[in-house]
């Protein structure tokens, strides 16, 4: 989360940008979607060299 | 399509993807020799062609099951502005922004912490986009162009040598003025030269947020180990390795960066350069006009509240 600061010296845009990172941090799937993605090609590679070697 | 759609769409093609390849190779394994035989017989009735047939099947779609993940990967960001949840919030940050401004007309004092509130909005909103939450990875600063001599600029970067001849071409400075976000990393103190457009420097304006000073436009760079393209044709090789050896040093925290113009009026140089930058490559992703469109009207207020800050007099 954001370092914001959520006292009264705080400006409304600093509470938007708070709320927005809230939003963020809900619908955070960078890390899934990376770990996903590697994983494919990792499976991929190894069905490739199996299918390479077999036949 | 909805996102939360678009996103069991995805997920979806990454398990088919991982279950196919696992399969393809499991039938290999266990069933090759059939498989071979099926392929060679090719007759629906036999049960090795349709086994050979169920493999093709399997290998097919962990083929392309990846490729059309990827592809609902790239339109979940950018249906990813086009939330309802994320409009209303946008909505409500720009209203945000726009009362702070009335708020700094009225009392000039409170312009830093509402340029603050406004950075820190434009990180949330690159964060939202490249869908991270991480504060560490997305974070900007906005920097003020100075006077070549101004006192606060004693350490310039990537100045041409010799630098005293060079520091005669600059017409002005830009030092970060604040951070959106606590940056541990960069040097917090040193200054960018930017050369007079109609001088003899004038081929050799960094890359960065020199350029976009000068050009008026933004400047992007989605990967800071492929500079080449983007060197005027007369900077020297020093700057250049120096330059090369900075964003070396920086990568944990810069690999990918915006340097957009803060313009009040179309005439008058920028009042600033809001800097975005990313740990990692591709800040703007695949859609950077739209990003750009999005903090456009934060970009606005930040310059008229900069502008009252400056000079209040005038407002």
């Amino acid at each position: 989360m954001t370092t914001t600061s959520t006292d009264s010296q705080s400006s409304r845009s600093a509470l938007s940008a708070q709320k927005i990172n809230e939003l963020a941090f809900r619908n955070d799937d960078r890390r899934l979607d990376t770990a996903l993605s590697i994983l494919s090609y990792v499976a991929g590679a190894v069905a490739l060299l199996v299918v390479i070697k077999l036949f | 399509m909805k996102l939360t759609s678009i996103k069991v769409l995805k997920y979806a093609f990454y398990a088919s993807a991982g279950i196919a390849q696992l399969g393809t190779a499991y039938l290999v394994f266990s069933k090759g020799d059939d498989i071979k035989s099926g392929i060679q017989l090719l007759e629906l009735s036999s049960t090795n062609t349709r086994l050979a047939l169920l493999w093709c099947v399997a290998a097919l779609v962990a083929f392309y099951a990846p490729v059309f993940a990827r592809h609902f990967q790239g339109l979940q960001d950018r249906l990813r502005l086009n939330d309802k949840e994320f409009v209303e919030l946008y909505k409500d940050s720009l209203q945000s922004a726009i009362n702070d401004l009335i708020d700094v007309r009225e009392d000039p004092t409170k312009s830093d912490r509402v340029e603050l509130g406004i950075l820190q909005t434009i990180v949330s909103l690159v964060q939202y986009y490249v869908g991270t939450n991480d504060e560490t990875r997305v974070n900007a600063n906005l920097m003020v162009p100075l006077d070549p001599n101004h006192p606060d600029c004693s350490n310039i970067l990537f100045l041409e040598t010799p630098r005293s001849e060079a520091l005669k071409q600059c017409r002005w400075l830009l030092r970060i003025d604040k951070w959106a976000l606590f940056e541990a990393e960069i040097p917090p103190d040193f200054c960018l030269p930017v050369y007079d457009p109609d001088g003899p420097f004038r081929n050799r304006i960094l890359l960065g947020a020199p350029l976009a000073f000068i050009q008026r436009k933004t400047f992007l760079l989605n990967n800071t180990k492929r500079l080449r393209k983007h060197w005027a044709t007369g900077v020297s090789t020093g700057v250049k390795l120096e330059m090369g050896r900075y964003f070396r040093n920086e990568r944990k925290v810069l690999r990918s960066f915006a340097s957009i113009p803060v313009l009040k009026d179309s005439n008058s140089p920028p009042l600033a350069i809001l800097n975005i930058q990313w740990r990692r490559t591709k800040i703007f992703g695949s859609s950077a006009g739209l990003v750009q469109d999005l903090l456009l009207p934060f970009l606005l207020v930040l310059a008229h509240v900069r502008s009252v800050g400056e000079s209040p007099e005038e407002e």
